[in-house]
């Protein structure tokens, strides 16, 4: 009887959890944002129990313009997290439906969120909530911060600028919010993030607020500072929600190497030689091959998985992959650069094929269930790096390794 | 965390985090707020306070209409006071 009941609320929290997932609207899942600039985009989602107090979104608005939102419902358990995923998804659903009439507005999207919120909190409840809309073209954050801890952004000059709320908590009774902007063209790092982080309880006695400044200005990765947080603290305390963005300087100084092949097994065979003798990582490579035999048969071959695996049924994969390619006339670039971030180098490798591009949303169900056959290129390829991403369209893939 | 009163003065010694101290804080001035609608809160070393209580703050303020001043003695929850923006709401200062 015991175990009928563990299995079934094992499976209920599954299901909770996948349904939060659903819920966390994120366009940036494995994607980097490559319009004017290149900037890895990175998400931690470290909920304390099944239901989380905490929820985020990322909603790419146009080619230019990223929203990004973060809740902290007040308290823990239950309550908390109606709020939070309450919150959510009404701003989702009203961000659809912007998009839809291309007439997305931060200030109507506070007022109408508010106004959906106002009734559904108790009186002494208190939200903390962070409404951030980034515009790559104009280089300008816009805000409104609600009791959330401050942004930290880095600029150019490694100086850490603290942005604070300019706003009470989200309550039943305010009545009025700030929205304010600032230039963000000198800044190459940003961290927004709730205050389970900074809340927590460190090993020596103090809280992580006394060491996020200087894990922030030593961090390249999101894995850098979630090593760097976990490192310090003895167990969890809080749910744990940042978004790490870092803009990369790929450019004419960084660039290392820039190759074009064609696009055919022996060119695929060509091209991993080549990297290994470049780089004698051994994860570097493994990364490199299974990314690069993605761009030559889902990218510019157009093989689909389905009909891979048919292919690979039928044993007749290779002959098949031979034949498409001979009226291929596409190309695959890597370029590589190499960046100094402190004390440590790091590789990214970019590597381009001329492809249809796919959703990179497809990637969850993969990363999820990585016993299955389909993706399992990416997923190797995510363990030997230190994260990997797409472009929009999903024809360039960026991976990098620390040398 | 102790807390004391004397006329509409209220003095809390030790570190606000749990939901008994919450409790104990509400009840306190719930009791209070009957004859005073306006009250001083030494918030005397406590380098912490809790969301809840934050959530009751703004309750009193925003729809009891209690003129609420804060006095904090630590400068790290004056910190975080002003991080968070409750300066203003709270018309909270250091000591």
């Amino acid at each position: 009887m015991q175990n009928i009941e563990e299995s079934y609320t094992t499976y209920q929290e599954n299901l909770a959890l996948e349904k939060e997932l659903n819920i966390l609207r994120n366009d940036y899942y494995y994607k980097m944002i490559d319009s004017r600039e290149v900037a890895l985009v990175d998400f931690l989602y470290q909920p304390l129990d099944t239901l989380s107090g905490d929820a985020y979104t990322a909603r790419i608005i146009d080619e230019n313009r990223t929203f990004y939102l973060l809740v902290d419902g007040m308290g823990k358990g239950l309550s908390a997290s109606l709020t939070a995923m309450s919150a959510t998804i009404f701003i989702n659903h009203l961000i659809d439906k912007m998009l839809e009439h291309e007439s997305f507005s931060l200030d109507i999207l506070i007022k109408e969120s508010m106004d959906f919120m106002k009734p559904l909190l108790l009186d002494e409840e208190a939200l903390s909530i962070d409404y951030i809309l980034f515009d790559s073209y104009f280089a300008q954050l816009e805000y409104a911060k609600f009791s959330m801890p401050p942004f930290l952004l880095e600029d150019d000059k490694r100086k850490i600028i603290k942005i604070k709320s300019n706003n009470p908590p989200m309550s039943k009774w305010n009545k009025s919010y700030k929205i304010d902007r600032c230039s963000v063209k000198s800044i190459n790092k940003f961290l927004f993030y709730s205050d389970g982080m900074v809340e927590n309880s460190t090993n020596d006695g103090f809280v992580y607020s006394k060491y996020i400044v200087d894990d922030f200005l030593n961090a390249y990765t999101k894995e850098d500072i979630k090593q760097s947080f976990l490192s310090k603290i003895a167990e969890q305390e809080d749910d744990i929600t940042f978004i790490f963005i870092n803009k990369l300087q790929l450019n004419e100084d960084t660039l290392m190497q820039n190759m074009t092949f064609e696009t055919s097994l022996d060119a695929v065979s060509k091209a991993n030689e080549w990297y290994q003798n470049l780089y004698a990582d051994e994860t570097a490579s493994i990364a490199f091959n299974e990314l690069f035999m993605n761009a030559y048969e889902h990218g510019n071959l157009g093989l689909d998985t389905k009909t891979k695996h048919k292919l690979l049924e039928d044993d007749i994969y290779f002959e098949s992959l031979l034949e498409y390619e001979k009226d291929c006339k596409k190309k695959i670039t890597v370029k590589i650069y190499k960046i100094k971030h402190l004390h440590n180098s790091y590789i990214i490798t970019k590597i381009i094929d001329e492809g249809k591009g796919f959703d990179t949303k497809m990637l969850s169900a993969i990363f999820r269930h990585s016993q299955k056959f389909n993706g399992r290129g990416v997923y190797v390829s995510r363990k030997n790096s230190m994260g990997i991403y797409y472009n929009y369209k999903g024809n360039s893939v960026l991976f990098l390794n620390k040398v | 965390m102790d807390i004391s009163v004397s006329s509409n003065t209220i003095a809390i010694q030790g570190n606000i985090k749990s939901i008994a101290d919450h409790q104990k804080i509400k009840e306190t001035i719930d009791e209070l707020i009957k004859t005073e609608k306006h009250i001083i809160l030494n918030i005397q070393d406590s380098i912490s306070i809790t969301s809840s209580v934050i959530g009751y703050f703004n309750k009193l303020v925003l729809k009891d209409n209690i003129d609420l001043h804060i006095n904090i003695g630590s400068e790290q929850l004056m910190e975080l006071f002003k991080d968070l923006n409750f300066v203003s709401l709270f018309h909270a200062k250091k000591v």
